[in-house]
């Protein structure tokens, strides 16, 4: 059964997901306000009526005509910005200071510019809000580091992004008291400076409980992946052409298959058949078969908090690892840091059947570089996604990827810190990309130039499709938009269905989308107190240390996991995982609660 | 100086220690103010940090700053005794840095002797240009080549596999080799440079002492253990405690720059533990107290080392 | 030492041959191991990548041949970025060195100052107990020095030990030249100019050697101190291309990835020969430098 249907999503790839998602975005044109808008009905359910009634009772003191509600459902498809309520750019008079803005250079950024200062979006941004900005960026792999500094040093940038609920000791809670970062509730409502980012959250009510904290306040402009598709981008990918050659015709569903598929490959001759950049790679590779993530999630069963750490399925993870790379299937060198660079030459060699990357930078790399340079890479070679392995057949993608529309994980939300001089300066700034003008232009920077609009929707031009000064997609992409990128906004799916260029990416997002139930068992936007997070930090860091030690350690075989999985579990005890995991369970309640 | 005046307020008529303290003290002005720059050096970068070890004894939030952060006692200094990482951190110290000591020490001495034996002074000159070189070499590029060399398929580990079988994978994740590892490439990296120190205090050797040794009919070897060993103990020593003032220290760069997970076990030690906890984990009071555990430790060593020599040898630094 | 050999040569046994044979070939052996290292990354980074991964065990001359892994590397601005920022930090870097530890050396090599002793254990002190890292990285922050250049170059101004060999060589100086100095109306820093240093400018000079190889090899204050990338050092960008295994400013094209294998290579001999080739000719101010340092302070 599973077979038929993954031979019918093959073959439907490209109809269904240009489908599904230009469906979607038709479904976002017809509520831009210049189109039909959806008629004022008569709300029907309780939720939605509640937000008719604050929106009318906050209306009559908004300085511009609020746009309609939406009356969406639960379940309902995320919509877009759509409304244009501040004037941009903002007064000369206004715009007396350049606000420093503290960001992590991203990579593609790097690969042109050595800040965002240099790049279009940013020139563009500027010029559209009328506000300065200075960019302000730590070294590429100690931002961890650097952020710490930062905030210990006293003085703050205006704004700062970052991820503030787990990657800040104390979470926002914390960081608002400590005055890293301003509660935005003045700001975002109807009559407010940031009333833009009021009418996504209200035609979005699901991403308004997302962002906010346990007491209801605003305190970031929130990074958004605005689509579905958008929310699971990377996964297994393996050499289609090899293993054809190889001659493994089975499928790739099962553990035992890959066994099956690498042993196949090893005796062709591949020399490092699995291999990945580094451990978290590999983790995400394989672990959710064994019905666990890495780190904390939501058992899809009982719908508690668990840390795959603890769990029997961790053990039998590390045990079927153990068995690849005594067989020579996985690269020995995986928990030493490899490196991407090394990994992509080994794929575009041949020295290495699959590994973990994500649609866009690794898929689109190989096959563009193998595209344009047939005589090395071979006229037949492939790469193509396959789903997140499962250990029985039949069994559906619970564990592997998925990720919730406001991004936690990502370090791109915005705050406004306590020494802004201009609070309202930065407010409006990060408004802007919540508008619906604001929307195009920091996902796809300027019309004309970068996109065009065709058919209603904004389509990259060669400037950055074929970019005439040989910038690759992505870097250009990059350096007019931030639509490729994390950040304060809301990403529009239309940019990754023309980024993931070829057939093979188109079907990667189907596979890794569309056959998963993987968001229900990731950990919700939960918010710790003050005092759970602080403790929480204390303890992680001391679990997170000892798991990744243990864990490197188990995997090379220098300890034995079967030898060492009580006393290993002890130690996890007498470290406080249990408490850790109630503090994490009490958090997802109260969410769960919201 | 304090003192000095308060004498020349009560002793006058005759030109006192007080008051000769006091003209020399004025006679010298110039050059207090020359060396002001060099104190407030020491008490901003040196001194002030010591200050700022009493965030060891609190629960230091940067943003509340000394001031303003609660006060924990020993807190931090128990966690870490009681903590799962001490007792390896501190074996670890020792063994990598007493591994240093022991083959590290003793092979510059070595190197020098031999280059001492040399009849070329064409060859002798040579070895020593080409054995200073990887003194040369940055902290970062050594690292970078041990990591290229120690890797799977790397020339070391291709060595070791054809030579006594080993099973080809990284060198840097089997933690049984990260002391062999460290200790080898110190030597590597060094032998020549501190062969220098020796170099130079044989040539301060007096001849007549070969002389009269050869007239007594004494080997090369017998004039080595009695005259060229014995002639240059004082450097040894010297040297000696200087490098005992190292082994809490061992140095973080290079095992930062070598280490991963895979082989804390028995690569982590106690500098690069103060800097995980520290800059990376941002936990300033906790690796602040360990840190203020290994200075401690350190300088009682040093002192020790320095009371023993001057008892044994009556050589010492101070 | 030649002298040593000379009169050493009168009558030698047949065990002395034995040893002076076996002596040079020990020696000789010792050189191979602490050349090939280069030679090997030498050839390595000549190699073509897609050999040089399949390639096993030493290597005598490159495999295949190819010089993309240098275009690759000079054509990286982050590699020059770095080697201008070292070039500041070596240069202003140890001028500041130089100064300060001029000052306090002439200090303490003065005979009959009142606190001199005190001092000189106010200073001694601190070779012996320090902060650490935590408190010292703190202490750069509150002085407002993060992220900026002064922090790599205020906190390592003097290097203690290096101030006890300036001393030691200042204290040599006869002091009788200083007291006609001084009859002459000469002030201390007449004295400090126009006399001590000219006097001690063999052991300054190897002072600003050490303190620029210092400055040179240093990268640890600057990941923990700097954030700004353009104001990195050398030494940081290494670590990010050579142990991080980031070679994002690299890949200028698509194609790049193929030679990461001899990038790093590559890299490693761009930023070494530098100072490789500088070295036989520092040589001698090394080798003097130590024998000063060996001298007991």
């Amino acid at each position: 059964m599973r077979k038929t249907k993954k031979l019918v999503t093959t073959l439907l790839i490209p109809s269904v997901i240009a489908s599904t998602i230009l469906s979607g975005c038709g479904g976002n044109n017809s509520q831009n306000p210049t189109t039909t808008a959806p008629a004022p009905t008569t709300t029907a359910s309780g939720g939605s009526s509640d937000n008719q009634t604050t929106t009318v009772a906050d209306a009559s003191n908004a300085p511009w005509e609020l746009l309609d509600s939406l009356n969406k459902k639960e379940g309902d498809a995320l919509t877009t910005p759509r409304s244009n309520y501040l004037t941009y750019p903002v007064d000369s008079s206004e715009a007396t200071q350049t606000l420093r803005y503290w960001m992590e250079l991203p990579g593609n950024v790097s690969k042109n510019s050595a800040s965002c200062n240099d790049t279009e979006w940013a020139r563009l941004w500027q010029e559209a809000t009328g506000i300065k900005i200075e960019f302000i960026h730590p070294t590429q792999g100690s931002a961890q580091e650097e952020f710490g500094v930062l905030i210990a040093s006293g003085t703050l940038p205006d704004v700062i992004e970052w991820e503030w609920t787990s990657s800040y000791t104390g979470g926002p809670a914390a960081a608002a008291k400590e005055g890293v970062l301003t509660i935005l509730d003045d700001y975002i409502k109807p009559d407010g400076l940031a009333a833009d980012l009021w009418q996504y959250l209200q035609d979005n009510p699901i991403i308004d409980r997302e962002i906010k904290n346990d007491d209801g306040n605003y305190y970031c402009f929130p990074f958004i992946r605005g689509d579905k598709y958008l929310q699971t981008t990377s996964g297994p990918l393996y050499r289609a052409d090899i293993l054809k050659k190889a001659g493994y015709e089975g499928e790739l569903v099962t553990i035992a298959d890959w066994t099956a598929a690498l042993t196949a490959a090893k005796e062709y001759g591949v020399a490092k058949p699995l291999a990945f950049q580094d451990a978290n790679y590999l983790m995400n590779f394989a672990i959710s078969a064994y019905g666990i993530r890495n780190a904390m999630y939501v058992d899809a069963e009982t719908g508690k908090v668990k840390n795959g750490a603890m769990e029997e399925g961790y053990k039998q993870w590390i045990l079927q690892m153990n068995e690849w790379m005594d067989a020579g299937l996985l690269d020995s060198e995986v928990m030493t840091k490899v490196g991407r660079s090394v990994i992509d030459s080994q794929i575009l060699t041949g020295a290495t059947l699959a590994t973990y990357g994500a649609g866009g930078g690794y898929l689109g790399t190989y096959l563009t570089t193998a595209k344009a340079d047939p005589a090395t890479y071979g006229e037949d070679f492939d790469v193509r996604a396959a789903n997140f392995p499962v250990l029985n057949k039949g069994d559906v993608v619970m564990y592997g990827g998925g990720s919730y529309d406001y991004a936690t994980t990502s370090k791109a939300h915005a705050v406004i810190t306590e020494d802004c001089k201009v609070p309202e300066l930065a407010v409006k700034l990060l408004n802007f990309n919540y508008s619906e003008k604001g929307h195009r232009l920091i996902n796809f920077g300027e019309e004309g130039k970068s996109y065009t609009l065709v058919n209603g929707v904004p389509t990259y031009t060669d400037e950055v499709m074929k970019n005439p000064n040989g910038l690759s997609v992505a870097v250009a992409m990059a350096h007019w938009g931030r639509g490729n990128m994390n950040g304060p906004f809301v990403q529009d799916p239309n940019y990754i269905i023309q980024y993931y260029e070829t057939e093979q990416q188109k079907e990667a997002l189907s596979i890794w989308n569309d056959e998963t139930d993987n968001q229900k068992t990731c950990i919700p936007p939960v918010t710790l107190t003050e005092e759970e997070s602080k403790r929480y930090t204390v303890l992680n860091g001391q679990i997170d240390t000892y798991i990744t030690e243990q864990r490197t350690k188990f995997i090379t075989g220098e300890a034995d996991v079967e030898a060492e999985w009580d006393n290993y579990i002890a130690t996890l005890k007498s470290l406080g995982m249990e408490e850790m995991i109630s503090i994490q369970q009490a958090a997802v309640d109260r969410y769960n609660a919201r | 100086m304090a003192k000095a005046k308060q004498n020349s307020s009560t002793a006058a008529p005759v030109m006192s220690n007080g008051e000769l303290m006091k003209r020399r003290i004025w006679r010298n002005k110039e050059l207090y103010l020359l060396v002001l720059p060099v104190i407030i050096y020491y008490l901003i970068f040196h001194y002030k940090p010591m200050y700022g070890l009493i965030i060891a004894f609190q629960d230091y939030s940067p943003r509340r700053g000394i001031s303003g952060s609660e006060w924990v006692g020993f807190q931090h200094f128990t966690d870490f005794f009681t903590g799962i990482y001490f007792g390896r951190l501190l074996r670890n110290t020792l063994e990598i840095s007493l591994a240093t000591l022991i083959f590290g020490f003793p092979a510059p001495i070595l190197l020098a002797l031999l280059v001492n034996e040399l009849r070329s002074k064409w060859f002798s000159r040579i070895t020593q240009t080409i054995t200073y070189m990887p003194h040369f070499v940055s902290m970062v590029v050594l690292c970078a080549m041990i990591r290229e060399f120690v890797k799977e398929g790397g020339l070391v580990t291709d060595i070791l596999s054809s030579v006594f079988g080993y099973d080809g994978k990284n060198l840097l994740s089997r933690s049984a080799y990260f002391t062999p590892i460290y200790v080898i490439t110190n030597i590597w990296q060094g032998v020549g440079w501190g062969s220098i120190v020796y170099l130079a205090a044989l040539t301060g050797i007096d001849m007549e002492l070969y002389e009269a040794a050869r007239v007594d009919g004494a080997n090369r070897w017998k004039q080595t253990i009695h005259i060229t060993i014995p002639s240059i103990m004082p450097t040894i020593i010297i040297m000696l405690i200087m490098r005992m003032g190292q082994i809490m220290g061992i140095g973080h760069e290079k095992i930062i720059l070598l280490y991963n997970e895979g082989i804390y076990e028995r690569a982590d030690v106690i500098s690069t533990y103060v800097y995980r906890m520290g800059i990376m984990n941002r936990q300033y009071s906790f690796s602040s107290a360990v840190g203020l555990f290994n200075s401690v430790v350190n300088f009682i060593l040093v002192i020790g080392a320095n009371q023993i020599s001057k008892k044994v040898s009556e050589t010492s630094l101070w | 030492m030649a002298k040593v050999k000379s009169s050493n040569k009168i009558k030698r046994s047949r065990g002395e041959e034995i040893f002076n044979v076996c002596n040079i070939i020990f020696l000789t052996l010792l050189m191979i191991v602490c050349l090939y290292p280069f030679w090997y990354v030498i050839c390595a980074s000549f190699s073509r990548s897609t050999l040089l991964i399949s390639h096993t065990g030493a290597l005598f001359k490159p495999v295949g041949f190819s010089v993309a892994a240098y275009k690759n590397v000079f054509e990286n601005r982050s590699i020059w970025i770095g080697y201008g920022n070292t070039i500041f930090y070596v240069v202003v870097g140890t001028v500041v060195n130089i100064i300060m530890t001029v000052l306090g050396a002439y200090f303490l090599s003065r005979k009959n100052v009142p606190g001199q002793t005190i001092i000189l254990m106010f200073i001694m002190f601190t070779m012996y107990f320090s902060g650490g890292m935590i408190p010292g990285f703190l202490n750069i922050q509150s002085l407002g020095l993060y992220d900026s250049r002064l922090a790599l170059i205020l906190p390592g101004a003097i290097s203690t030990f290096n101030l006890i060999i300036m001393r030691t060589a200042m204290a040599s100086i006869d002091a009788s030249m200083e007291e006609s100095a001084r009859l002459d109306g000469a002030n201390h820093f007449t004295i400090l100019f126009k006399i001590m240093l000219p006097l001690t400018k063999a052991t300054v000079a190897v002072l600003v050697l050490y303190y620029g190889v210092a400055h040179w090899n240093s990268w640890f204050n600057a990941m923990i101190y700097l954030e700004d990338k353009m104001k990195e050092p050398l030494q940081l960008v290494l670590r990010q291309i050579l142990i991080i295994n980031d070679m994002a400013d690299m890949a200028v094209g698509e194609d790049t990835e193929m030679i990461s294998e001899t990038i790093k290579h590559a890299t490693i001999i761009v930023s070494t020969v530098p100072i490789l080739a500088l070295y036989p000719f520092l040589q001698k101010y090394f080798v003097k430098g130590m024998m000063v340092g060996a001298v007991k302070g």
